[in-house]
């Protein structure tokens, strides 16, 4: 009730049956007429405002021999509840569990450093500078405390943060990347599902430098394909110079002593080595404030092995990063959030239940979005007509092939109809006969001209088989191969030679090898000389090329035959793109982006059989154990 | 404006009033550091207008609801007094009357209304007027002074920016609550 109004208390009361009425009028003259106290709340004292009052100061006649009434009324201002907030210098994060570069990322008092040390990039724009842009932390919806959430509420904006005095980065993060960092650093659960080429690892990494330096966590485990341990240590050096960071590496011994000893600050490990150490990664006296998984589309499938092993793994804070958090249908996103946030999704949820649940757990942003000057991503088909020789191949093949499958009767399986498939699209590619192709004739006539205008190209394939052919017909753009056949160790070293050696005009890298977490943005094609089974492989290739700091628009030329399997498959690729936006935007009812059985089977004009049927995800894996 | 001391203020109390639609006003008082960095926040529950007093006070009210009602109750609280006050909000203004520190006035750029501030000290800080309201055995220079330095850093109108969000947010919880 408000009491704004505390009168004293030389009246009587009336109709209060309080020991101290909050509201009191005096009447200063004891000698005029006794007038009933009023004891008032708030609304009483405007009702006697609003009508006792005129009475009573009407009630009294000038010709009267006594005083007038005096009615009067101290004011005398309510106590006004507030609530306070101190801050500390570590705010939520617990003592004890301070990094050993814990500082003062948030102390009030900090005094001004000198500039943090930074690797050798560019620190041009690195200098504190007036803010801008206005990023906030912003609590998580599971930040439940009031004092935690006006904790990051009432932080300067990130920009201010880290404006080069207390942290420096190579160079200024964009708006968008600065949102990514507020979107990480209070969660406990996230998924980070940036388009690819946005800058995922970057965004993380200046999160996790900042939360180690808040002393918010002191221990982090990052997992990622094999391919990018390296990529990863290259950026922590970029971005995070003073956070120590090790890779888990070696033989058996020499990996035991890393998960048991090793003292970095950031630990690094393989997707591929989890299986083997799963009793050292998961044994209880290992526990991470923070583990993350790079690529973590590679858990989609809650049962397999690694995945169980990364489930098991102690951990405080659990984020994931993946451009393509939906490869094949919602239960993909099942399985990461098995890991980020388990329990926050399940299967047979739907699409609006499941976006409702993810809400507050994911972040994507698609560069269309967020880099309006992004230079632009041309697709061009390059629809060729097999050659003669190719032709009476395929023809052949395709005949023989569907006979063969007929006849299987009910003992066919999908697995036998993808068998034709990789059979013609190695056609497609070349003629096995005589090695004649239209695909390598187009290349080597763009090549030329890739050359000719002094850029550089990346040729994608499925096969190394077929890469190796492609790289014995452009010897003369003297090509560099990169795919699973060449061991980790030289993968490094051949970018390096094919980003500074001006006379290394072509990379052929295969799906598997190349598709993720690679910096290739100074190429300005892109050929996809055989289309692999997923687009959102086929965009994660592209990317490589089109991203962040791209020098100009990125060409990429899908090279498909016409009236073939590749046609076909084109097709339903499409198709398969538009439902990804689907499923991670409004749609009530996200189609599945696997191809159905139908789809599979009417490759072919088969009829279904009644026989066992092979999962399409399972299929995926064939194929790309193919390749 | 005499020539800059070598003193700069060590922290700020931004201070304003939000008016919250049906419940009243509130308001917040966020001390910072001259980095920026937050050392403590008040917000106060909010005050309903009351017609009584407003017949009372007359024009007078707001000031009075503002300054010794809402900003004392907030000041009372504050454990480390800062160096200046600053508000964007001139009806808290009546306070230079209630406090022995200086007071600024960050009259918004977007004010629809121009303030008066005639006699009183004032530079411009990025085509934002700011007002020396009091001194209080401050130099003026040293105010201004301190007051650049933050702004450098921040943007004058952005620690409001965290009073009001905080206080939405502060109300948000305790609504859901």
């Amino acid at each position: 009730m408000d009491q704004y109004f505390k009168l004293t208390e030389s009246l009587n009361h009336r109709g209060s049956s309080t020991d101290k009425p909050p509201n009191q009028l005096i009447r200063q003259d004891a000698a005029v007429p006794k007038i009933e106290p009023v004891v008032l709340d708030t609304n009483s004292w405007n009702r006697a405002i609003e009508a006792q009052l005129p009475d009573l100061l009407s009630s009294w006649k000038a010709e009267s021999p006594a005083k007038p009434p005096v009615v009067s009324a101290r004011f005398k201002g309510r106590r006004i509840k507030t609530t306070s907030y101190y801050f500390s210098e570590t705010g939520p994060a617990k003592r004890g569990n301070r990094s050993a570069i814990a500082a003062n990322l948030f102390d009030p008092y900090a005094p001004e450093p000198s500039a943090e040390p930074v690797g050798e990039k560019s620190k041009a724009d690195s200098k504190a500078k007036r803010v801008t842009t206005r990023t906030r932390m912003k609590a998580p919806a599971d930040v439940i405390k009031l004092e935690d959430r006006l904790f990051y509420l009432l932080q300067p904006p990130l920009e201010n943060l880290l404006d080069g005095k207390t942290m420096e980065f190579p160079f200024e993060p964009f708006p968008f990347q600065y949102a990514g960092i507020a979107f990480l650093f209070p969660r406990n659960s996230a998924i980070l599902a940036d388009e690819m080429g946005l800058g995922k690892t970057m965004q993380t990494i200046a999160t996790v430098r900042m939360l180690l330096r808040a002393g918010f966590i002191k221990s982090v485990l990052i997992i990622c394909p094999k391919p990018l341990v390296t990529n990863w240590q290259r950026e922590f050096k970029s971005w995070a110079p003073e956070i120590t960071v090790a890779a888990i590496k070696g033989n058996q011994h020499q990996r035991a002593w890393h998960w048991k000893t090793e003292s970095a600050m950031v630990k690094l490990a393989n997707y591929e080595l989890l299986t083997r150490d799963e009793a050292l990664v998961t044994a209880p006296e290992n526990e991470y404030d923070l583990v993350i998984l790079d690529e973590a589309q590679r858990i989609k499938n809650k049962a397999n092995a690694t995945s169980e092993v990364v489930h098991r793994i102690n951990r405080k804070r659990s984020w994931a990063l993946t451009g393509t958090p939906i490869e094949n249908g919602v239960e993909d996103l099942v399985g990461i959030c098995e890991f980020a946030a388990k329990g926050a999704v399940s299967s047979g949820m739907t699409a609006r239940e499941m976006r409702v649940r993810v809400k507050d757990l994911i972040l994507r942003r698609t560069k269309d979005l967020v880099m309006k000057d992004m230079p632009p991503r041309l697709m061009r088909d390059a629809e060729l007509d097999l050659s003669p020789e190719q032709q009476i191949s395929y023809d052949g093949a395709e005949k023989d092939g569907v006979l063969r499958l007929n006849d299987m009767g009910d003992e066919l399986t999908i697995k036998h109809v993808f068998e034709l498939v990789l059979r013609l699209k190695q056609i497609c590619n070349f003629d096995p006969a005589t090695g004649m192709s239209s695909k390598i004739e187009r290349l080597k006539a763009d090549m030329e001209e890739v050359a000719a205008s002094g850029q550089k190209a990346i040729v994608f394939s499925q096969w190394v088989d077929s890469l190796e052919v492609i790289g014995k017909q452009l010897t003369v753009h003297r090509p560099l191969e990169y795919h699973g056949r060449i061991p980790s160790k030289q993968r490094d070293p051949i970018l390096k030679e094919f980003k500074e050696n001006p006379d290394r005009k072509v990379l052929l890298m295969s799906y598997g090898a190349g598709a993720v977490g690679l910096n290739l943005q100074f190429c300005r094609y892109v050929f996809l000389f055989d289309r692999w089974w997923n687009p959102a492989i086929e965009d994660q290739a592209i990317n490589r090329a089109h991203r962040i700091g791209a020098a100009g628009s990125v060409t990429i030329t899908r090279m498909i035959m016409a009236g073939t399997i590749e046609q076909r498959i084109h097709q339903i690729l499409e198709e398969k793109r538009e439902l990804f936006r689907e499923i991670l935007s409004d749609g009530d009812a996200p189609a599945k982006r696997g191809l159905s059985r139908n789809e599979i089977f009417g490759l072919f004009d088969l009829t279904t059989p009644k026989g066992k049927i092979t999962p399409v995800n399972e299929v995926e894996d064939e194929l790309g154990k193919a390749a | 404006m005499t020539q800059a001391t070598n003193h700069p203020l060590q922290s700020f109390g931004f201070m304003t009033v939000v008016e919250l639609p049906s419940l009243g006003h509130c308001g917040g008082l966020l001390v910072v550091s001259r980095i920026g960095r937050p050392i403590e926040f008040h917000c106060t529950a909010p005050v309903a207008t009351n017609r009584a007093q407003q017949i009372m006070y007359g024009e007078t009210y707001s000031g009075f609801l503002f300054s010794d009602q809402i900003g004392m109750a907030l000041i009372d609280k504050a454990k480390n007094r800062p160096s200046v006050f600053i508000t964007d909000c001139s009806e808290m203004l009546p306070l230079t009357e209630l406090i022995d520190n200086p007071l600024v006035f960050a009259e918004p750029v977007d004010s629809e209304t121009e303030f008066d501030g005639s006699g009183l000290e004032h530079f411009d800080l990025s085509g934002q007027s700011v007002y020396c309201v009091n001194h209080r055995g401050t130099e003026a220079a040293a105010i201004s002074q301190g007051v650049h330095e933050f702004a450098s850093r921040l943007p004058l109108d952005e620690p409001f920016e965290r009073i009001r969000q905080a206080i939405e947010e502060a109300h948000s919880v305790l609504r859901a609550a």
